[in-house]
């Protein structure tokens, strides 16, 4: 099997190279068509699978999409006509089995495209068998004609020996509007690329990012959001928690372009650090060539606050518990943002803590730090 | 009745554009070759180790490619330009032996008076070289080191020099690292013993006026324990329709318990490219504070560097940088916690206008060892039109649980509401939005000399005087 090495996730504007933060590399072997995921169509929406226009860019970049091209993987493409909003979301659920990753990666083509006025909720979860072993690739174009709302939700929780890329471009038109929810739980390393434009007047981004990095685990992120049109609104959050020896790379960029007056662009990230051995990297920047307008960062890394940890200890829970609660909380309030009931509620059900077994056999070899042990 | 500009100009520079023609110096050939910079070994009279040294930062320099990232900096040719011109004149510490024409370059900036009124001592550097070097006799007595770094370096201090000489900064840092590391020329040495407090500030005026040239000064600052210092450091130039280069290095040494301050006022003229290197490292209980004013150069790339290197060890980072017309102003900080219960405090403010650009860069490394740190950043831009350029580029790289991180970025514009308030008090629209930008920039113009904070706000007035024309 031949890997390919590519680099993925550049940031629009590079900074010190001895940071590491500038891009990622990770390698890959060619693509292969990736089993069906298990859909569930709502009334309204037609599907059909061809061939992808790639006229939005992505956030992972034109070297990752291009595998697709040379692997030729067909798009699945979902559309929704003008004036139509389907009552019920389209539902995937894809568990890739551990033979989808025998000499290949498998790969998932996605277009989703909403004609004017029109309206739909799009929701994908993906896990995989827990003998499952390698990389699995997966790209979404988002075309989102004008005043089309989509709400876009994607849980990526694979297996601990299985790692994803996931890519997003996408392209508003005038008055649009993107809800993503993304949520990574899971899996050993996890990429998520996402670049959305924003062309037409008063389109609006919201993405709101939950991730509970484990063991020996990684995320690399890299969103972008180009305001090109005025009066154009994006809204990035991000809130994580990192524990054992997980490492993050968090890249958000606002990108205000000359001519889009009038747009506003916030971003923040706040992340929960549970353990010594984590590794925390975060670059979000502001782009600006526009006057009359408004790029806001804020973030807050750390362990929590001692006022709140006080608090709660004074009313009997242990420091540990408190940790655990917080990120729970964390992860909640992210998941209680995905606007399906059904989705919603499972996933409030269960245990999302990725921790991987690997922990559990350190912890019961006494090979954990103390205060891996203590949680 | 003085005519009323009716937009907003570049920064006026008139103070700074005199020149006069040094027909006597003695420069090098243009370009950088092992000959040119044997040739500067020879005029410095190097001991051997700094000639073995230049010729290595020269084969650095030669291997290193430039950074991938930046503002651009194809304007300067370094076939072009000159890295050593000698003023026809020895270095003085009695201003009346200085030539009359370097004096009065000085007197037109103010330094002499500077001196005599507000300053422990002075150094000036013309070129390439030191013209003049003093410190007050009181400051002397304290044990107070302040003279050129080439003669300490034969001097009782050569074994200090040696062993610091850039150690913080080493020629692999980056390219321009390795050529100041090889045609390096001026700049002050500053020993500060034990337990002394200098009172009143230091400061070092560099003066760049031959076209087409280079400017490579070093300073090293070492501040012993419980010692207490304020170095000010100055430049200017005049403009001309050649490239000019300035990649000096910088590099502080804040011993424990003892404190440093260092601000700068840079205002080189618009044909300059700003390359300079600033580093402290600071040991248990030391605190660095570092006051930048960007307000000059064509370009620059400029990062002051803090490595927190004892425990309980502090930064302070605060700068304005004004980037006007023709200017791409890359400046920000750097901070490593490499130690526990360090902390550090960036707090930054950058104003972009017809058609400048300004770009905040930053990098904060907690180290794994770095228990119980605390880092706050916090930088605000402000686009007064859309022809300028605002970007913020912050990285935060976190390695250990126990720390607390917290950033903040912001850029926008001059607030309509306040505009309106202030009107709606009887004040001219062009006063409100003059007195908006002074306020923005205010967080600087407080943590400087007076006197220093006072030109800046002149200048902030000056320059927003017609802003709504």
């Amino acid at each position: 099997m031949v890997k390919k090495e590519i680099r993925i996730n550049q940031l629009p504007a590079y900074t010190y190279g001895w940071l590491g933060m500038n891009e990622t590399s990770v390698s890959l072997p060619p693509l292969a068509e990736a089993p069906a995921p298990k859909t569930d169509l709502s009334a309204g929406v037609t599907s059909s699978v061809g061939s992808a226009a790639r006229d939005p860019k992505t956030g992972s970049g034109d070297v990752f999409t291009a595998l697709f091209t040379e692997a030729g993987i067909p798009a699945d493409i979902y559309e929704v006509p003008a004036g139509i909003s389907p009552k019920e979301p389209v539902r995937q659920k894809l568990r890739l089995p551990a033979n989808a990753f025998a000499e290949k990666a498998p790969a998932s083509l996605t277009k989703i495209m909403l004609g004017e006025g029109s309206s739909l909720t799009f929701l994908l979860d993906v896990t995989s068998a827990e003998s499952a072993e390698g990389i699995a690739a997966f790209e979404t174009y988002l075309c989102l004609e004008k005043g089309a709302h989509l709400s876009l939700v994607q849980v990526l929780r694979p297996g601990q020996k299985v790692s994803l890329i996931n890519d997003i471009g996408g392209q508003l038109a005038e008055g649009a509007k993107l809800d993503i929810v993304h949520l990574f739980l899971g899996g050993d390393h996890l990429y998520q690329g996402c670049r959305i434009d924003l062309l037409g007047t008063r389109s609006e981004l919201g993405i709101d990012i939950g991730y509970r990095v484990a063991g020996d685990g990684s995320l690399d992120m890299n969103y972008v959001a180009n305001h090109i049109g005025k009066k154009t609104r994006s809204l990035i959050l991000a809130s994580g928690i990192l524990q054992d020896r997980a490492r993050k790379l968090f890249r958000g960029t606002i990108d205000l372009k000359n001519g889009c007056a009038g747009a506003v662009g916030t971003e923040t990230e706040d992340v929960l650090l549970m353990d010594e051995d984590v590794v925390n990297q975060t670059i979000p920047l502001i782009l600006c060539a526009e006057e009359d307008v408004e790029g806001n960062h804020g973030a807050s890394i750390g362990r929590l606050d001692e006022s709140v940890l006080f608090y709660m200890q004074s009313r009997g829970m242990t420091q540990e518990a408190v940790y655990e609660m917080m990120a729970r909380a964390k992860i909640d309030a992210v998941i209680r943002k995905i606007p399906d009931d059904e989705m919603r509620n499972t996933l409030l059900g269960e245990d999302t803590n990725p921790r991987p077994a690997i922990c559990a056999e350190k912890i019961a070899a006494n090979e954990c730090p103390e205060t891996c042990l203590e949680s | 009745m003085a005519e009323e500009k009716t937009f907003v100009e570049d920064v006026d520079r008139s103070l700074y554009d005199f020149r006069f023609e040094n027909k006597d110096a003695y420069k090098v050939d243009e370009g950088l070759t092992p000959d040119i910079v044997e040739t500067i070994s020879r005029e410095k009279n190097d001991p051997q180790w700094m000639h073995d040294f230049r010729l290595r930062s020269l084969e650095i320099y030669n291997k290193t490619p430039m950074v991938n990232w930046g503002p651009s900096i194809e304007g300067l040719n370094m076939a072009n330009i000159v890295t050593y011109v000698r003023p026809n004149t020895k270095m003085s510490a009695k201003w009346s032996e200085v030539p009359d024409e370097i004096k009065d370059t000085f007197e037109k900036l103010g330094i002499p008076q500077a001196e005599r009124e507000s300053l422990a001592g002075v150094g000036a550097q013309f070129d390439s070289e030191l013209v003049y070097h003093n410190v007050k006799k009181e400051v002397a007595e304290q044990g107070v080191v302040y003279t050129d770094l080439e003669s300490a370096m034969h001097g009782p201090y050569a074994e200090m020099i040696q062993s610091h000489f850039m150690k913080l900064v080493p020629p692999t840092d980056h390219k321009f690292a390795a050529l100041h590391g090889a045609v390096w020329s001026g700049g002050s040495f500053v020993y500060v013993p034990p337990g002394v407090s200098v009172e009143i500030p230091l400061q070092s005026y560099f003066r760049l006026n031959a076209p087409g040239a280079g400017q490579f000064e070093h300073t090293l600052i070492i501040v012993d324990e419980g010692a207490y210092l304020h170095f000010i450091e100055g430049c200017s130039a005049p403009k001309y329709n050649v490239a000019n280069l300035h990649a000096g290095c910088v590099e502080l040494f804040v011993g424990k318990n003892a404190t440093l301050r260092y601000s700068t006022i840079e205002n080189w003229s618009k044909n300059m490219y700003n390359l300079n290197t600033k580093r402290a490292r600071v040991e248990e209980g030391g605190k660095v504070e570092w006051i930048s004013g960007s307000f000059g150069s064509h370009v620059s790339y400029l990062y002051p560097m803090s490595v927190l290197a004892g425990k309980g060890s502090r930064s302070e980072f605060t700068s304005v940088t004004f980037a006007g017309h023709g200017q791409n102003l890359d400046t920000g900080c750097k901070v490593v916690h490499a130690a526990p219960e360090t902390s550090s405090y960036i707090n930054t403010r950058s104003i972009s206008k017809s058609g400048g650009i300004s770009t905040f860069r930053s990098s904060v490394v907690i180290a794994k060892n770095a228990e119980n740190s605390k880092s706050s950043v916090s930088c605000q831009s402000l686009m007064l039109d859309d022809i300028s350029r605002s970007d913020t580029i912050p990285a935060m790289d976190i390695r250990t649980q126990k720390a607390d991180v917290g950033h903040e970025a912001r850029i926008g514009r001059i607030s309509d509401d306040a505009i309106f308030y202030l009107m709606s008090r009887g004040i001219s629209e062009e006063d409100a939005r003059a007195l908006i930008v002074s306020g923005f920039a205010d967080t600087v113009g407080k943590e400087l000399p007076l006197e220093y904070a006072v030109e800046m706000n002149n200048l902030i007035r000056l320059e927003m005087k017609g802003a709504i024309g």
